[in-house]
């Protein structure tokens, strides 16, 4: 069904390929709201884009050395930082925007101040890593516009072994339990992340799409 | 909380779908692009597509399949069959796979597993191990669409698939294989005890009290089945099923069970394919 009077249709969009990602299943989500979308995986002018996104699946030392081989890494910077610009990352996509991964030892873009660690460094008990499926999605302190419009914790889709955790952060957070219990929806200032994947989530994460698309247009007016 | 994952297995050669009785006697079922469309109109917890020629044809899945399976749904779903190196994996990856399978090559091919698992993280890279029974208490893995012997025992195997990166287990007992008779509970319980990775049971479901019992006494974290989702009834009707949220309760905790979206009707007609 065409949608009439699209109010997405004038957005552009650029989604980073790192070339170890699903970027098939997020550009399909994305082209569903029949936004204007771009993939790239080479130095390029970010400037023009109202928004950006940050795909999730594979290890974060191979994501960032791509991106800083590529020239994208300053781009990204000078996008979030300076222009705050919405960016949405998703799985791996999100851990990149934290300070530090263990995994590889590499470093993050550190727009979200805290450490991303793996599940079996700080989970003692008995648990077997991969955390891979459907878990609850509870709403911290606060709310969260990504989740509105939907069932009340709602079930999304994960597949990692690395998480962001808790810390002292307040509000704005999507909180899921595996072991420990980390941040699996982020919303602060322009900055968006999910550790499950909205583009496997039927359409609770279609849903989801949706509202930051909102958010994007709200931010472009 | 995790739910359990409960997961539809689809075998293909090229494009079509089929499904066999202890890795034989393929009958052919119909097209996997409807299949998957169907599954998807049940919302699923994941979907998982299997090549069984493929090792044999020296070749990967086919990578259109994918594509259209992933246009055309909005579901986790992962693929296997003849996946013998990265690049192959890269181009699944790519094309919308969350997951690919690798059987043979785990066996066959030193230093793929390690490889898979630092390139692409080890949440998608899934070892699956083919099984007989040999004995009374005695298990053999099987490569090449179960026709080689390996003689290698599958603890040993599953122990090796996780320490050079298997991010899951999915574990097939060939004799149960569209039996409807129930999962080999003793060889999957024998996995879930010796690795820390997720455990995906298959072979013989035939009821939901079979897929609890897989999850609940055998310690696994999936429940995986072919025929049960694929026939309809002692003639074996071709008709795609799958247990309702009613269903799994009488056999499953509510915390297990995943929330999906609001009921949508299904296309009756597609799902007779």
């Amino acid at each position: 069904m065409e949608i009439i009077n699209n109010p997405y249709k004038d957005l552009k969009i650029a989604i980073i390929d790192y070339s170890a990602g699903n970027i098939h299943s997020v550009y399909r989500a994305f082209s569903k709201a029949k936004v204007s979308l771009v993939v790239i995986n080479k130095e390029t002018e970010l400037d023009d884009f109202d928004a950006v996104i940050l795909p999730g699946v594979g290890a974060c030392g191979t994501a960032m050395d791509f991106l800083t081989q590529i020239g994208l890494t300053k781009k990204l910077n000078h996008f979030v930082l300076e222009l705050k610009k919405p960016i949405l990352g998703i799985c791996l996509g999100f851990q990149i925007m934290t300070e530090f991964s263990e995994e590889d030892n590499v470093k993050g873009f550190g727009w979200i101040s805290v450490k991303t660690h793996h599940i079996r460094s700080v989970v003692k008990e008995k648990i077997r890593v991969p955390h891979i499926g459907w878990n609850d999605v509870t709403v911290g302190k606060g709310e969260l516009f990504l989740l509105s419009k939907m069932i009340e914790n709602p079930n999304f889709y994960f597949a990692h072994s690395y998480f962001v955790p808790l810390t002292d952060m307040e509000g704005n957070i999507g909180i899921t339990e595996y072991g420990v219990p980390f941040i699996s929806l982020y919303q602060r200032g322009n900055i968006y992340g999910t550790q499950f994947h909205p583009e496997k989530s039927y359409s609770g994460g279609a849903i989801l799409i949706q509202n930051f698309l909102d958010e994007v247009l709200h931010a472009k007016s | 909380m995790l739910k359990v994952r409960v997961i539809p297995v689809l075998l293909l050669r090229h494009w079509g779908l089929e499904k066999t009785i202890q890795f034989t006697d393929p009958k052919y079922i119909g097209c996997p692009i409807n299949a998957a469309r169907v599954f998807n109109q049940h919302n699923v917890d994941e979907l998982i597509l299997l090549d069984i020629v493929a090792t044999h044809e020296n070749r990967p899945p086919e990578i259109e399949i994918v594509k259209q399976i992933s246009a055309e749904t909005s579901m986790p779903f992962t693929v296997g069959g003849g996946i013998r190196n990265i690049e192959v994996i890269r181009e699944l990856l790519k094309a919308g796979a969350d997951k690919v399978v690798i059987n043979t090559a785990v066996v066959d091919v030193p230093g793929l597993l390690p490889e898979a698992a630092k390139q692409f993280g080890r949440q998608c890279i899934v070892v699956s191990i083919d099984v007989r029974q040999v004995d009374s208490n005695k298990y053999e893995v099987f490569t090449h669409g179960g026709k080689k012997a390996t003689g290698i025992e599958p603890i040993e195997l599953a122990k090796r698939a996780e320490s050079e990166g298997a991010g899951e287990i999915f574990i097939t007992s060939i004799d149960r294989d569209g039996t409807l008779t129930g999962y080999d509970l003793n060889l999957i319980s024998q996995i879930t005890n010796v690795v820390q990775i997720p455990v995906i049971a298959c072979g013989g479901a035939g009821s939901v009290k079979d897929l609890a019992d897989a999850y609940y006494d055998a310690g696994s974290s999936a429940v995986a089945c072919g025929a049960f989702f694929l026939f309809y009834g002692k003639r074996r009707t071709v008709l795609i099923t799958y247990p309702s949220e009613e269903q799994l309760l009488q056999y499953f905790k509510p915390e297990h069970i995943r929330k999906r979206d609001p009921k949508k009707p299904i296309d009756t007609e597609l799902a007779r394919l």
